[in-house]
Formats: structure tokens, sequence, C-alpha cells
């Protein structure tokens, strides 16, 4: 283990800055760094501290403990997941948090959405490495006032499992050390964007339901029916149901909505680029 | 079932109605439901304000249609139909 000096480094996520005091390890400052963006590093205190030695890590917010591991590899799963934990908190108040994933095409965006389980990531990963189009958000999409659709642009969680469907991701450019641990690979969304581009308007939403051998079954949706099936997918739509309604509303007249269920892969793949092809009834 | 022309129906208060091009979708906080309302049904809520009979319903639907609207019995059928739907999923107040 290389010790060296505490540094605090100011990750990036979803457009909040969240400074971390890292301790212990360089590799752990080395993960930080190429996970996140950050921004200029500076001094001082910092909420967020994560520390490691050999066969102990420490996870602690404002002197709160949050987590000890024994391995690395489970301390950096539960920094990750704190991280995107915070941002949540501190954009709930202000928008609307739906679970997808928000894959883009130019100026084109397609948000995913679905129950856990149902091929979102598969689906957007495929998209970026099949088809090359950019995936800038998986798990969590941001609905800000005015429909502003943004990512929590946290790192992409690829299960081993995903290897069988899609052999592509064993080419991404990370260490495939969690898979051998027992955890998901955490995947900086930088290794799939091909190119920064022009911010994407929601052209495109996408519920999946569960996939099948079969040939996929599409239906376009009309508004009422797809602000229905989108308010399930809303984190935070309790706290203001009202407004979440409105905001639904006004997505679902922007874009069009689609109910996928079944297909292999490679068909749900074609069916995405009719959806903004306009080949799509 | 017909509605009793006497009968004014009132939707609960605590529902909320949010509005959409091909109608209307409205959320129940006690059940967290959420009911899709055609174009039709979603007028019929909107009339569902204690005041309105369901023969004024209709003669307002009617109108509301114009020339090509169906005839009366359709209409008031459909009429029937919705504010039935909204009584068994509970979405009316009590009388």
């Amino acid at each position: 283990m290389n010790k060296v000096p505490p540094i605090r480094v100011n990750v990036v996520l979803a457009e909040l800055t969240f400074p971390i005091r890292v301790e212990g390890d360089s590799s752990l400052a080395a993960w930080v760094r190429e996970t996140y963006p950050i921004s200029r590093d500076g001094r001082g205190a910092a909420p967020v501290h994560v520390s490691w030695n050999p066969g102990r890590g420490i996870l602690r917010h404002d002197g709160r403990l949050i987590k000890r591991a024994r391995s690395r590899e489970e301390l950096l799963q539960f920094v990750e997941w704190h991280l995107a934990g915070e941002a949540i908190r501190r954009w709930r108040p202000r928008a609307f948090l739906l679970h997808g994933a928000w894959i883009a095409r130019g100026r084109d965006g397609v948000l995913l959405a679905g129950a856990h389980g149902f091929g979102k990531t598969t689906l957007a990963v495929a998209m970026a490495l099949r088809h090359r189009w950019r995936l800038l958000g998986d798990d969590v999409v941001i609905v800000k006032p005015g429909g502003t659709v943004r990512p929590l642009d946290r790192p992409v969680r690829l299960k081993p499992g995903i290897a069988s469907a899609l052999p592509e991701v064993r080419r991404l450019p990370v260490g495939f050390g969690p898979w051998k641990a027992g955890w998901p690979l955490l995947v900086p969304l930088r290794a799939f964007r091909r190119s920064s581009g022009p911010a994407p308007r929601p052209r495109a939403i996408v519920i999946l339901g569960p996939s099948g051998p079969s040939e996929p079954i599409v239906r376009r949706l009309g508004e009422g029916e797809a602000v229905a099936r989108l308010a399930r997918f809303v984190m935070n739509f309790r706290d203001r149901p009202a407004e979440a309604l409105e905001r639904l509303a006004s997505l679902a007249r922007r874009a069009s909505v689609f109910h996928l269920e079944g297909g292999s892969l490679a068909r749900r793949c074609a069916a995405v680029e009719t959806f903004v092809s306009g080949r799509a009834s | 079932m017909a509605v009793s022309e006497g009968n004014r129906p009132r939707g609960r208060e605590d529902l909320l109605y949010q509005e959409v091009t091909d109608g209307g979708v409205l959320f129940d906080p006690d059940g967290e439901k959420v009911y899709v309302l055609n174009a039709s049904a979603a007028f019929v809520w909107n009339c569902c304000d204690g005041a309105h009979s369901s023969e004024e319903m209709l003669d307002e639907l009617a109108a509301s249609l114009g020339p090509g609207a169906p005839d009366r019995t359709t209409l008031r059928a459909d009429i029937d139909k919705a504010i039935e739907h909204f009584r068994r999923n509970g979405l009316l107040a009590d009388a």
C-alpha cells in the first residue's frame, strides 16, 4: 500500500460539489479522480471523509460514521452509493427524480424508464457500445422545473450477468476486480461517451416491460396513460404530487411515450432507433 | 346503472386532477392510485362539482361536441358509466 498524506478532492456530481477528504491510500484518491469529474482541489475540512488502511475502510459524513468496510471494493461501493444518495437528497426539494436511464443521439434524448430488473441499464449500455449513442446517465434522471432533463451522472453499476447479454462490456477501459470479489463494476460515464455533444431534449420516453425472446410489443401511449405509468417511477412523487403530475404532463406533451415489452436486446435497440427516427407509430 | 336526475355528484376535494391533451389524470392520495380519464370522462369529472345534474352534464357535453356529437342516448350512457366508475372507486364525496 502506498500511503500518502490526506488530500481533499472536490467531486462534481449532478451540478453539485462534494468535497471529500481522502486518507490512507493513494489508489483511493486515484479511484475518486478516475470515477468522477473533479473541480479544483481545495484545502481544509471536507464533510465526507474516506480512509483506507489494509483491512479497514471507513466512510464518515460530518463526523458521523456511515460505513466500516473490510475490503477496498466494499468501501468504494459505499462511497459511490453515499455520494449518489446525497445528490438525490439535495435535488429532491427542487426537482423530480425519476428511475431511468438517459441516452442521446445528437439532440434527441431518450429516457428509458421502468421497474428494477427490466433491462434499462442493459439497453442503455447496448445503445452506447453497439450503436454509438451517448450514455449520459443511468438509474436516476432529474426532471427540472421547465422540463429540462438531466441525468444524475453517477457511475454505471454493471453486474457480472450483463456480460452474457453484452460481451462488449469486457472491452471497457476499467479493471474487472470488483466482479471477482462479487461486487458490481462501477464504470465512469466517460468510459461510454464518445464525445460531448449538445444538451439533448427529450424526444422519446420508453417505459420498459420485461424482455423476452419474442418480437417486442411496442405501444404508443396517450398522454393520460403516459402520466399514470410514469408517476410510478418518480421517486419523490408523494412529496409534491400535484406538481409532479403537471411536470409529467408537460414531459408527455413534448416527448412521444412508448411502452416496450418483450424482445431480445437487439430488437429493443432497433426499436429505440425508430422512436427518434420518426418511424415508430 | 342510470344516474338519477336529482343526483348532483361531487368529486372528493382531496383528489388531484391534471388535464392532459386526451383527457385527464386523477390521483387519489388515499390509495395512491392514478386513474386515466378519456376526454368524455374528464368532461364528466369536471362537471362533478355538486352543481350539475346528469341531465345538465348531458346538455353541456352535447354542446361541447357540436354537430358531430353522438346521439343523446349514447352520451347519456357515457355519462352514467363515468359517474358509476367514479362512485365504484370511491372518488365521489359522500352525499
